[in-house]
């Protein structure tokens, strides 16, 4: 995408893949997709029949097992320890609700972070040369005129404090309340951290860096230390699964064992 | 229907459901002992959770690196826990979280909860229903201790057993009908609002049984008698003279007790000899710790002999098991040598017989003669002397004669504390205030109730367990059919009757039950085919915690029924 990026205008924001019109919002854009592109529809149900009856399938097995733990008769001694099998008791699941409120709630601040991500891939493959028109380009700048005071930290601009942009939402702060993203950084940011070592060394001015405002470092950072922890594993945990699929290999071994060594030497 | 199995399916449902790896178990204080009662550490372990954690008590330190474990959650609904959870999901210090409550939680703390899982590391939210604790198969506990206060049953504790009671229905898939004993408030406060959460959860609560189950709810003051005998069946007789608490039992106090024996665990689900010994009488006992003192020596000596490859391997097959042995022998002859020992100490048999004489028998003058020499008798307790008059004037408070004044003047004499003079009125107060209370509906005249706890069995043939639980008399009317539908009316508003055999029956006793109870249903399963009888209660008595819990609940009451004695006391 990054490299297409130069020419053909990109177009970015909840975009229809028949059509590319942009609907705006999640929920338009799936109303949009039901109402005018049914006959793609055809595959989608038929995959969700196959889901759906693959589900059923599942679930009947389970439920034929229960079945054969409900007839197991009824303790001998009342407090042998050895039979304490019973039914599981009543629950209530409560996960599709959390869910959904989680839900609602996230998909703001995803579609925020993944517009930054996408502003960050074009920025960087920016040249040097017209930098800062291009950038007012990608980015609508906020009108400084009427700002006198800076929104996050309330002190007064003037000629000691002046006015910066943030390069990817535009808005208006002053230094001490911006940070710059060194290159390097927002290179690895933007490439998944699964390739993150493979990387490319297309970008020569290492030591630039873009100014961005706390705001969208914070969303940022949030993000990359949530992808790193999710691939990084310590070494015991590493060691521990190795262990668990060794046992689980051995497992139908001891059985074996036991019965050769009954045999007499 | 089992408690035990109930929650045991619970924790393996909760531990099994997620995907393998390594995980940790983060708890609240109720559920730590909720899991404790059921579970064993190395059983918990066998399940993949290798750490266990305290919400309540979350070590800041810890919070680098672990993310690479599956946190299961295990916490009551309460404000609180949902609070610390929330601040923990901000935070997240574990990879992923399966959360659990222990009983119906409100959809807002759901709401709450969702909003703080910022990072989506939340993977399953549900209620299972283990909020009480599972004692053994037939028996559970709120875990509430001292629960009545100054005559009144404070909101916060009735709130907290209804939710205990509804955990323990749902737990096991039943809807009972509910009957409560009419002259007891607290009875009736207890069924209305569990009446009211099963209406207001009816989409829970609605089970296709095929049986109709009964809940009856009774009130200890019906029967202030059987907390206060001394006991000789195992668990029992633990309970009353070292102390059961919550499966574990203090053993530090006796001389010379090694280290790991200070305190042990009595678990029918993971010591057999437990199980099998647990409603045995003290005699019975005795024959078998020394079958497992035989059995022992037998194992250890043939551990000696090593000398082929052959014995070899058999003693490496059989040495985990022979320790385990070893240790369960050393733990019970320790429990059962100072139980011996204290019996013998302080006369305990003699007592016992005469405290089963009252409670079963009626002779006024010779019991009136017995106690008094066991007064004066030194080797007694105190706190037995004190018991034994406690009783007499229970039994013979509406007798002419009673020579109350005098045995109350004997023990001072014998220079007794001030708190157990007290207990003695005490009891009076709380054993009165039931009798007298709610004139109107009282059908029973007072001296037939006093006959009643103190009705015995004839032709049985042990002094020591003549006396029979009140509980005893009133379920077996409850599975004949024939409990006076005025005295234990139900909650239902068209007031249907069925005429169905009862077949699951729930017992639940305010104020605390006692493993006298206990052994009393268990006898009670045993005789009525396809009956099963489950008892709760807010806790657990023995004599001690009885008299405390007496002191809480009559205290800042005018004394009405003991006027004429206070004098004595002061």
């Amino acid at each position: 995408m990054a490299q297409s990026g130069y020419k053909a205008v990109i177009k970015e924001g909840f975009l229809c893949p028949v059509c590319h019109q942009d609907l705006r919002s999640p929920n338009a854009l799936l109303v949009h997709f039901q109402d005018l592109h049914s006959e793609e529809q055809d595959l989608l149900t038929s995959i969700k029949d196959l889901v759906s009856k693959a589900k059923k399938k599942i679930l009947k097995s389970d439920e034929q097992e229960l079945e054969v733990n409900k007839y197991i008769p009824k303790q001998q001694y009342f407090l042998d320890p050895a039979n304490v099998s019973q039914e599981v008791g009543h629950f209530r699941d409560h996960t599709e609700y959390f869910k959904d409120v989680r839900r609602n709630r996230l998909d703001h601040r995803t579609t925020e972070t993944n517009k930054l991500i996408i502003r960050l891939d074009k920025l960087i493959h920016l040249d040097g040369s017209a930098r800062k028109q291009n950038e007012q380009e990608l980015v609508q700048w906020l009108d400084g005129t009427t700002v006198t005071r800076c929104p996050s930290c309330a002190s007064t601009f003037n000629i000691t404090r002046r006015q910066h942009h943030c390069r990817l939402c535009g808005s208006i702060m002053c230094n001490s309340c911006s940070t710059f993203l060194p290159y390097e950084i927002a290179k690895s940011i933007v490439t998944s951290v699964y390739t993150l070592n493979k990387g490319d060394t297309t970008i020569k001015n290492d030591m630039d860096s873009i100014r961005i405002c706390n705001h969208c470092m914070g969303l940022l950072e949030t993000r990359r230390r949530v992808q790193i922890s999710q691939i990084e594993k310590p070494l015991i945990c590493q060691m521990y699964e190795q262990l668990h699929k060794v046992k689980c290999e051995l497992e139908p071994l001891v059985d074996l064992y036991k019965k050769y060594s009954l045999i007499d030497v | 229907m089992n408690v035990i199995a109930a929650v045991k399916a619970y924790v393996t449902k909760m531990t099994d459901e997620n995907e393998p790896g390594m995980k940790i178990l983060l708890m609240d204080k109720d559920t730590t002992s909720t899991i404790s009662m059921v579970c064993g550490k190395s059983e918990i372990q066998q399940k993949e959770v290798y750490l266990l954690e305290r919400i309540d008590n979350i070590n800041a330190n810890s919070n680098v690196g672990l993310n690479y474990l599956k946190c299961i959650v295990l916490l009551r609904p309460t404000p609180q826990n949902v609070d610390l959870l929330s601040k923990e999901l901000r935070n997240p210090r574990y990879g992923s979280y399966y959360i659990y409550f222990t009983n119906i939680v409100a959809k807002a703390d759901i709401k709450i909860l969702a909003e703080s899982d910022e990072q989506e590391v939340v993977k399953e939210v549900q209620e299972l229903y283990m909020d009480y604790l599972a004692v053994n198969p037939h028996l559970f506990s709120v875990g509430l201790f001292k629960c009545i206060d100054g005559l009144s049953f404070p909101s916060h504790f009735l709130i907290r057993t209804v939710q205990s009671l509804s955990a323990v229905l749902l737990s096991l898939k039943k809807t009972p009908l509910i009957r409560y004993q009419r002259k007891s408030k607290f009875c009736k406060e207890l069924a209305q609002k569990l009446d009211e959460l099963i209406n207001k959860e009816s989409s829970l609560f609605a089970f296709g049984q095929n049986s109709y189950p009964v809940l009856l709810i009774l009130d200890r003051r019906d029967d202030p008698v059987t907390p206060l005998l001394n006991q000789w069946t195992y668990q029992a007789m633990v309970h009353e003279l070292l102390t059961i608490n919550n499966n574990r039992v203090n053993l530090s106090n006796i001389p010379g007790v090694s280290k790991e024996l200070s305190e042990v665990v009595l678990s029918a689900d993971q010591d057999s000899f437990y199980a099998k010994n647990i409603f045995l009488n003290f005699g019975e006992i005795g024959q078998n710790i020394k079958e497992l003192m035989e059995h022992f020596q037998a194992k250890a000596k043939s551990h000696q002999k090593v000398e082929s490859i052959a014995d070899m391997k058999a003693f490496v097959e059989n040495y985990p098991q022979f320790k385990k042995l070893s240790g369960n022998v050393a733990k019970h002859v320790t429990v059962i040598g100072e139980l011996s020992s204290i019996v013998a100490k302080h006369d305990l048999l003699q007592v016992s017989e005469i405290e089963q004489e009252i409670a079963s028998q009626n002779d006024h003058s010779s019991q009136l003669q017995s106690i008094r020499k066991l007064v004066n008798e030194k080797n007694v307790r105190d706190s037995d002397a004190t018991k034994l008059v406690m009783l007499y004037a229970l039994k013979y408070r509406n007798h002419a004669g009673n020579e109350v004044p005098a045995l109350i003047k004997l023990l001072k004499k014998r220079g007794i504390s001030n708190f157990l003079l007290n207990s003695i009125l005490n009891v009076l107060e709380y054993a009165g205030s039931h009798a007298c209370e709610n004139d109107l509906f009282n059908v029973e005249s007072a001296v037939k109730i006093t006959k009643r706890f103190f009705k015995g069995l004839s032709g049985v043939d042990n002094v020591y367990t003549q006396h029979k639980p009140l509980l005893h008399e009133t379920v077996e009317e409850l599975i004949k059919g024939r409990l006076n539908e005025d005295l234990y009316p139900n909650t239902s508003i068209g007031n249907q009757h069925f005429n169905g055999r009862v077949q699951d029956i729930f017992v639940f006793m305010i104020g605390g039950t006692t493993y006298e109870e206990s052994y009393s249903v268990f006898t009670l399963n045993a005789t009525y085919q396809g009956i099963n009888i489950i008892l709760g209660g807010t806790t657990i008595h023995n004599s001690k915690t009885f008299l405390e819990e007496v002191e809480n609940a009559v205290k800042n009451i005018p004394k009405k029924h003991t006027k004429h004695l206070s004098h004595l006391v002061v």
